[in-house]
């Protein structure tokens, strides 16, 4: 466990009670400060208190209206048309590596001739 | 709140003071903390994009000092459920950044953010798409006919269905905390049982919110997910140093940033692989019609199970040994995220590395 700061023991009780009140104070402050006027300590203390680090972006599940989002039925025959390109891109993305791949293996024998 | 106390004598004084600045203290620490960058959601380790695919990308890790290749290359694969980034959490705790420095051409698979349409993605797309274009994409590059492959979580799972599928294209298969027994109470298929998954339709798919891929993870570690119990737990991590606090903290943000999952990928899981079917014990897994048949399976396996894993627990992992009988079965202490990202991580790390060197599993505890 962390101790606290070393305190001034010559001191009486109530000049270290209010030392500590100062300090209790400033820190206070600071974070009221803070809060008021920079978004982003807000959202990195509502992290905080949820034991994330997660910078800048709100912790999942608190975005406004942040519910589950069963798209609209509608949406649903555009995201399967889109998804279905998308498969197609990756055949073609599949292609292209192979033909990659023969125009490498093509080459090597010459470079290696070359060399 | 406590009541602040009577003082009546001289080390009730001290007492009450020494107990009034260390909270102080700790809300000092608090704002340290609340000043430091947080984690990006992005890899440490410094990569470049060479290959994408929909909303995948292909990273080629490069770490600063790169030594000599010390073998195939090998291919890092998450959970398509979560960040790529647990595998390169932060400087000088990144397992793809340990390998790479190894002499390893490390290459890691981001399935990126889910966007509505790949709430039709299904295993095929995983398994035949996505990965086996991965893996064609490294064999272009790098003049390998085969490469190492180690998968992480759901990952795992993926990276087994495609060796199974294309076993002369592995030359190693690493599975970390690869659940194999879905009839095994805990883990992904076994909550999706509980918390209805079975209700997400195959036919018409949503995309499954984060914040609701979130909550089963959570449900498997219950007692620390709630806001008053993190809140409790951040105060009293509040003692550690501040460099310790990140670390910790940068691992439960990556439990936080949940990605979207595909509805469909979900129910396939569960048809296939949820409890009461238990398509990889049973032998009866498919993908896209392909039987898997992991007899298959001859190149050097190594499975590595966490013994306090809540997210795939032990038992349904280590019984790989019962289907692959060459497969290599490590059980560390730790759970699902510590063994790959937390403080004893380099345990494992110095375990892959050797396996994928040697194709032998070496404890170095």
């Amino acid at each position: 466990m962390t101790d606290a700061p070393a305190e001034d023991q010559s001191a009486s009780f109530y000049e270290r009670w209010q030392d500590e009140q100062k300090k209790w104070q400033q820190l206070i402050m600071e974070y009221v400060d803070r809060a008021g006027t920079d978004e982003r300590f807000l959202i990195n203390l509502g992290n905080a208190m949820r034991g994330s680090l997660m910078a800048n972006k709100p912790y999942p599940g608190t975005t406004v209206g942040g519910g589950p989002a069963e798209p609209p039925v509608e949406q649903a025959a555009l995201d399967e048309v889109l998804f279905a390109v998308r498969r197609l891109e990756g055949q073609v993305l599949e292609l292209t590596i192979a033909l990659d791949q023969l125009a490498s293996r093509a080459k090597a024998p010459r470079s290696r001739k070359a060399g | 709140m406590d009541d602040i106390p009577s003082i009546t004598t001289e080390a009730e004084a001290d007492a009450y003071l020494h107990d009034l600045a260390h909270r102080r203290t700790k809300l000092e620490k608090l704002l340290t903390l609340l000043d430091s960058p947080g984690h990006a959601g992005s890899g440490a380790t410094p990569s470049t994009v060479v290959h994408e695919d929909g909303t995948a990308r292909l990273l080629r890790i490069q770490p600063e000092a790169a030594p000599n290749q010390a073998g195939a290359p090998v291919l890092f694969i998450s959970a398509p459920v979560s960040r790529y980034f647990v595998l390169d959490l932060l400087p000088g705790r990144s397992f793809v950044g340990h390998v790479a420095a190894a002499g390893f051409d490390v290459y890691l698979l981001d399935f990126g953010d889910p966007d509505t349409p790949t709430r039709f993605a299904d295993l095929d797309y995983y398994v035949n798409g996505l990965i086996r274009r991965a893996v064609r994409q490294i064999s272009a590059r790098t003049g390998s006919d085969s490469i190492a492959i180690v998968g992480y979580c759901l990952g795992g799972t993926l990276s087994l269905l495609y060796s199974a599928l294309y076993p002369e294209k592995v030359s190693r298969l690493a599975l970390l905390t690869t659940t194999v027994d879905g009839d095994v109470k805990g883990g992904i298929p076994w909550i999706a049982h509980c918390l209805g998954v079975e209700g997400e339709s195959y036919d018409n798919p949503r995309l499954v919110p984060s914040s609701t891929v979130k909550s089963w993870f959570e449900m498997l570690a219950p007692g620390t997910n709630s806001l008053a119990g993190r809140t409790s737990d951040l105060w009293n991590r509040l003692d550690q140093p501040v460099d310790r606090l990140r670390d910790v903290q940068t691992m439960a943000t990556w439990v936080d940033d949940a990605v979207p999952a595909s509805g469909r990928l979900l129910a396939e899981l569960y048809r296939k692989f949820g409890p009461g079917r238990n398509g990889i014990r049973r032998g009866t897994a498919t993908v896209a019609d392909r039987e898997i048949d992991l007899s298959r399976l001859t190149m050097p396996v190594l499975s590595v199970s966490a013994a306090k894993d809540a997210i795939a627990p032990p038992e349904g992992v280590d019984v790989i040994t019962e289907l692959i009988p060459h497969a290599h079965v490590v059980r560390l202490p730790g759970g699902h995220v510590g063994i790959v990202a937390g403080r004893t991580a380099d345990r494992l790390w110095s375990i892959t590395t050797t396996f994928l060197s040697t194709g032998e599993a070496a404890d170095v505890a």
